[in-house]
């Protein structure tokens, strides 16, 4: 069963300490599955379980939305599965070779090659920070 | 216009899903297995390669098991209904014309693609299956629903997609010698015993009986199968949402309720009255829901509404199934202290009968006897055939509490 949760807002921005007009109605609520999921057939999520993309601000246990019916571009986040294993980095195609790079100092680029089995499972479009 | 049907069947579904979260799983045996872990009700094709059969209790194939360090994964099948929602939903973008046969299976009326298209449209379909959800798929294309399957179990063997729906009647043919009379959908093991006594071994020679002779000895259906493998599509696709959305039974009280018993005999009762109609109509249903509540417009009266939802393993119309579930499901919402004024219950996710599986977590067509004993056994005595059990669980079985991947935040996949 779906639980919506739409907070409604106003249409137009209300100019701070002015006692403005507001004539615009408050429009249908705003839903986060619809800025979120473009393709829910083809939207997944999962978790992120280290620190390797830090730098790009996904830290310990925060949900990553993945979709998989985008085309992997250039310097996007993926998810990859690496040797039956997955993994989250950014995709770094140069001349003719793969590199997935972590955004931590720490951890090293894991450079793709053909005895890897190696498929990118779906590029990352969000990442959910729970604060609360 | 040469009328093309396509079948999308995914490979080896439960385990394909299963594939998805868990790549370590690929390209090794796995199987899954019912309740209580008994039997083998899913197997990828490595695991077929070896010789595990479907339905076969664990403990019997401990030595293949252990042998060829299978892996074994508890069935889940809000993970399979999720994951086929998915892939129906993607084969919704193709086309409207959609007739969902089974949890891993879709009938696709794609007469409007020029036949020199069709196998690349087929070919596309699949890889956007793969591509969005990670399922794999074969797709077989055809002039009738019967030779679809046949072309699509002709794409299993390469992983491949067939199109046949151009091919001319001596080209089927050809097909049809090398195939025996039982892989024909809708002529199980009996007709085929029978109809081997009288010489009719390969799908060639069933096509060439004749039709009165068929008529008299297998009806109607037999006639119709005949017909689709000469070309002649007997059903067309019958799009879901043609079917009913729902049935549902729902009816105040005359006299307020206010005890589990009274209400229960209401909620089994139009439970029987529901499941009537679907079978009346030839349908079956995938999910039970049911409500109970107070009268609102009395403001002197304690307010409550209870109602609950329960999608089925499996489709069935079977009033006993139903009333029974639809009890447990009462037994959720009931509370003391109210006076109720109606109740329903609502049957939805309506499908044709046709498209009726095998329960195949709790029922396994071929040896659902023994596994239905071990379950048992299992149950009362957990030392016994589960130190079988148990020990190879401990080896073989992928351990983890739960894995709705899709459907609970908590079970999400790790990704480091």
């Amino acid at each position: 069963m779906d639980m919506k949760s739409n907070i409604p807002l106003f249409s137009s921005p209300v100019p701070a300490g002015f006692p403005g007009f507001v004539s615009e109605q408050v429009e249908s609520g705003l839903d986060l599955n619809e800025y979120c999921v473009k393709h829910p057939s083809a939207t997944f999520y999962v978790r992120s379980s280290g620190l390797s993309m830090l730098g790009a601000g996904i830290g310990e246990d925060d949900i990553l939305v993945v979709d998989r019916s985008l085309e992997p571009f250039n310097n996007s986040i993926v998810i990859a599965v690496v040797n039956g294993g997955f993994t989250v980095k950014r995709i770094l195609k140069r001349a003719g070779s793969i590199l997935l790079m972590p955004e931590n100092p720490r951890y090293k680029p894991i450079r793709v090659n053909e005895e890897m089995d190696f498929e990118v499972w779906g590029v990352v479009t969000h990442v959910i920070k729970k604060f609360v | 216009m040469n009328r093309a049907i396509a079948l999308v069947d995914c490979n080896n579904f439960f385990v394909s899903c299963e594939r998805v979260f868990n790549p370590s799983l690929r390209e090794i045996p796995v199987v899954v297995l019912s309740n209580n872990d008994g039997c083998i009700v899913a197997r990828s094709q490595e695991a077929k390669e070896i010789g595990l059969k479907m339905g076969e209790p664990v403990y019997k194939c401990k030595r293949i098991i252990d042998r060829y360090e299978v892996k074994m994964v508890s069935g889940n099948h809000r993970l399979y209904s999720d994951m086929s929602r998915r892939v129906m939903e993607v084969l919704e973008v193709f086309t409207q014309n959609l007739e969902i046969h089974s949890v891993d299976e879709a009938f696709l009326d794609i007469s409007d693609i020029k036949p020199e298209d069709r196998l690349e449209y087929a070919q596309k379909i699949k890889q956007t299956i793969y591509k969005w959800t990670g399922i794999p798929v074969t797709v077989g294309v055809a002039r009738s629903k019967t030779l679809a399957k046949i072309a699509t179990h002709l794409g299993k063997k390469n992983d491949s997609c067939v199109d046949i729906s151009s091919h001319s009647e001596k080209e089927t043919d050809d097909i049809l010698r090398n195939l025996d009379v039982g892989d024909i959908w809708g002529i199980g093991w009996r007709s085929q015993k029978k109809l081997s006594s009288y010489g009719v071994v390969s799908a060639y020679d069933f096509k060439c009986l004749d039709s009165n002779w068929i008529s008299k000895r297998m009806g109607v259906n037999g006639v119709r199968i005949q017909l689709e493998l000469n070309g002649f599509p007997s059903s067309y696709i019958e799009r879901n949402e043609d079917l009913r959305k729902s049935v549902s039974h729902t009816r105040s009280f005359r006299k307020y309720v206010n005890n589990f018993d009274e209400l229960s005999s209401y909620i089994a009762s139009y439970t029987s009255r529901a499941a009537r109609t679907l079978r009346k109509e030839g349908l079956i249903t995938n999910c039970l829901s049911i409500y109970i509540r107070t009268n609102y417009h009395r403001k002197d009266h304690k307010q409550y509404v209870g109602h609950i939802s329960l999608p089925l393993e499996c489709g069935t119309s079977d009033t006993q199934d139903l009333v029974k579930r639809a009890l447990e499901l009462l037994k959720g919402i009931y509370k003391d202290g109210f006076q109720y004024k109606k109740a329903g219950v609502i049957l939805t996710d309506i499908r044709d009968e046709s498209s009726k599986q095998i329960n195949m977590f709790s029922e396994v067509r071929v040896n659902k006897d023994v596994m239905k004993a071990v379950d048992r056994i299992n149950r009362k005595w957990s030392n016994s055939v589960n130190l079988a059990v148990e020990h190879l669980r401990e080896e073989g079985l992928v351990r983890e509490n739960r894995r709705d991947y899709t459907t609970d935040w908590n079970s999400l996949v790790l990704v480091g």
